[in-house]
Order: structure tokens, then sequence, then C-alpha cells
């Protein structure tokens, strides 16, 4: 039986629909890929999963056969091509694309926004994409927002202090828009420098300059690597110096 | 390169009747290489060797060190309860599969259009062509979904790298 016949029958003992020819790799001759329908004739039969499509793998494998998969996945397409329609007509100066995964029930979207968009908007978003699929029975749902330019989170913030402390927080927040963050101003620096403070990771000296308490050094940990925190500490404070 | 795709696709279905099964290839090859560049130069911004970058290893580059990286940052922020930046990481570690996926399936119809002119690309529908079952309009809509991901392993990536 040649490599070819032995998968089709394998494809076919699983009920698989090839979209076209099974393709041969033109240089590594024992691997394949085959090209498959991801759903079945009858649109209420769900399409293989990937257990089984493994399975096929594994199978082949044994036969010192590769073989790969190419998923013609028509109504994934439609599905995704739904949510940005959605997406669009309620959000339209907002949203520029999205993409969402659906995963038996959880989903995973991605918004990509036109501009910068505050947090309220971004929970409305959030909120409408979550009631919108639990339409549909899906409750796990997580949204990502995707931006060029962030606020710094409060470990971002810490990440940062390590860096170049003692500082004050004006030298702070150039620090971190020099690495593209958006700080909003130096009152909103202020008060997430304050609420570090009372968490116990940061320490404000008597001259207004901060830095890393044990415990918040204890919690960013370190790594033993060349980009270790603790290198490119030993480097900021020579350029400090010199 | 996804410029050049949309017009040879345009070409081969409005025009081209006598090659038109050569500009067609030649489309999902553009469309392909279009997304293979993106990823690409994303990987070289956030440090992969560019002699490292070959087409096929994506998979193992995306699975290797960066969501290692991925999934340390997270734990970091998880540890602070940091969840903004949890979720944020989370993005671009989950957009890894999604995006691994479709550039190897991109690379495979591009090895079908530009090594099986056996397989015939097929002028079987109103609004475009096909080529062993995948449609053009599929192959178009690959560069959008590549950059919204990208976009997202890049965030993620500079908050965990910096």
């Amino acid at each position: 039986m040649t490599d070819l016949s032995f998968i089709e029958q394998l494809l076919k003992a699983k009920k698989i629909r090839l979209a076209g020819p099974l393709i041969q790799d033109h240089v590594e001759t024992d691997r394949f890929v085959a090209f498959i329908f991801a759903s079945s004739n009858d649109d209420k039969k769900k399409g293989p999963s990937q257990l089984t499509l493994s399975a096929i793998s594994a199978a082949a494998e044994r036969q010192g056969i590769q073989l790969g998969f190419v998923l013609i996945d028509k109504k994934s397409e439609e599905f995704d091509g739904s949510i940005k329609t959605l997406l669009f007509t309620k959000f339209q100066n907002i949203v520029r694309n999205s993409f969402t995964v659906v995963n038996y029930k959880r989903a995973s979207v991605w918004v990509e926004p036109k501009k910068r968009i505050d947090p309220e908007k971004m929970e409305e978003i959030r909120k409408f994409l979550r009631e919108f699929f639990t339409l549909l029975d899906i409750d796990d749902v997580s949204v990502f927002f995707t931006h060029d330019e962030d606020i710094p989170t409060p470990t971002v913030i810490l990440r940062s202090l390590r860096i170049i402390a003692p500082c004050s927080a004006a030298s702070l927040s150039r620090s971190l828009e020099e690495k593209r963050y958006k700080v909003p101003n130096e009152v909103w620096m202020a008060h997430a420098l304050d609420r570090l403070r009372k968490a116990g990771s940061v320490v404000r000296k008597a001259n207004g300059q901060f830095f890393l308490s044990l415990e918040g050094l204890r919690r960013l940990g370190t790594e033993k690597s060349r980009a270790s925190p603790d290198i490119k500490r030993a480097l900021a404070l020579g350029k400090k110096d010199s | 390169m996804h410029a050049v795709g949309h017009h040879l696709r345009t070409y081969a279905h409005h025009n081209a009747v006598a090659e038109r099964d050569a500009f067609a290839r030649s489309a999902f090859n553009r469309y392909y290489y279009g997304c293979f560049l993106l990823v690409r130069s994303t990987l070289i911004e956030i440090n992969v060797p560019p002699n490292n970058i070959k087409h096929g290893k994506i998979k193992e580059i995306l699975e290797g060190k960066i969501a290692k990286k991925l999934e340390s940052a997270k734990r970091q922020a998880q540890k602070n309860e940091d969840g903004t930046l949890v979720n944020k990481i989370d993005g671009g570690l989950r957009a890894i599969e999604p995006l691994q996926r479709l550039i190897e399936e991109a690379r495979q119809v591009r090895e079908v259009a530009d090594y099986k002119p056996e397989i015939e690309v097929s002028f079987n529908s109103p609004d475009g062509f096909s080529l062993n079952g995948l449609d053009i309009n599929s192959a178009h809509r690959w560069e959008e979904t590549v950059r919204t991901l990208l976009a997202s392993l890049k965030s993620a990536w500079r908050d965990a790298d910096d």
C-alpha cells in the first residue's frame, strides 16, 4: 500500500472530508498535508476534533509518515465576520478590527481600537461581547485590547522603578514614557506610587524620591540571564554616574 | 506584499483569461509572504535573531522562548495581583496558537501554489477562486488577522520584557 492510499484510508475511517488532493512535500517525501473541511456535510454534526486529528497523525507517524492538516473552516470565518460586523456597527468610531476564536465553551476576542480608548469604553465593549456570547451559551469570554500606548500597570511601574531607583515621580514618568507607556499626568503617577507604598512595595524618602522595599523586590523576583533586571540596574547606575 | 496579492487576485479574476491560473496562484503566494514578513519583523523587534526566523520554524519560535517568557511574566503579575497586566499577557499568550496555526496553514497553501501546478486553481465561485479547497477571500483576510494577533503579542511582550 502506498503512503497516499494509507492516509486516505485513515481519513476515510474517521469520516474526514478532504477539500482537495493530499499534498506530498516536494523535498521531504515522507511529509504530507491534508486540506480538510472542519465541518461535516451535515451542519448539525461537529467536524473532526483536535484529538481525532492528533490520533490520525500519530497513526501515520507509526508508519513513518509525517501528516499535517490545513483546516478549511468556513463556519469559524463566518462567525468571526459576524462579531466584526457587530463591533463595527455598535462601536464604529472605536473598533478598527477584531478576531475571534471559539474553542468549545471558551471565546477569545482580540479588539484593535482605532485610537486610545478609556477603561469605561473597554468595559462597555467587554460587557457587550459577554452578553452576546451568553446568548450562545458561552460564559468563558476573554476580551483583549491591542494598544500601541498603554497606561502602565503596577507591575510595570515597579519594574521601571527597580531599574532607576532612587528617583522622583517625574523621573519615573519620563522613564515609562521612553518605553512608550502613557502616563496620564503627575497626579496620576503620585496616586499610583502612593498605592504601591501603602501596599508595602515602595518606600518614599524624605526628599520625595522612591525606591522598592524588600517586599517589592521579592514580589518582582529576578532571573538569571543576560536580560536579568539586576544587570539592567547595574547598567542604569553606571549611566547615571557617568 | 498584501497589496500585490490583492492586485494579482483582481487581475486573475477579471482579466487574465489565458494565464489566470498563474496569476491566481501568485496571489496566494504574495498573501502568504505578506503575513510571513509581518511576523518576521515583529520577531526581530522582540529580539529574535533574523537568521533563526525561517519558514516552517515560526511555531517553534513562538511556542519556545517567547511563550516561556510570557508565562513567567504572567506568574509575576499574578503574584502582584495586577489583573490588567495578567489580561494583557494572557492576550499575547492566547494569540500564539491561532497565529502559528494561521501562518503554518498559509505556508502550506503557498507550497501548493508554488510547487503543485498539477492542482489547478478552481474558478468556480462568482466572487473569487480557490486552491485545494481554500478560498482566496480567506487568504485575503490572513493579513488583518495576523496584524491584530501580532499587536497583542507585541504589547504583551513589551510588558514582559521591560
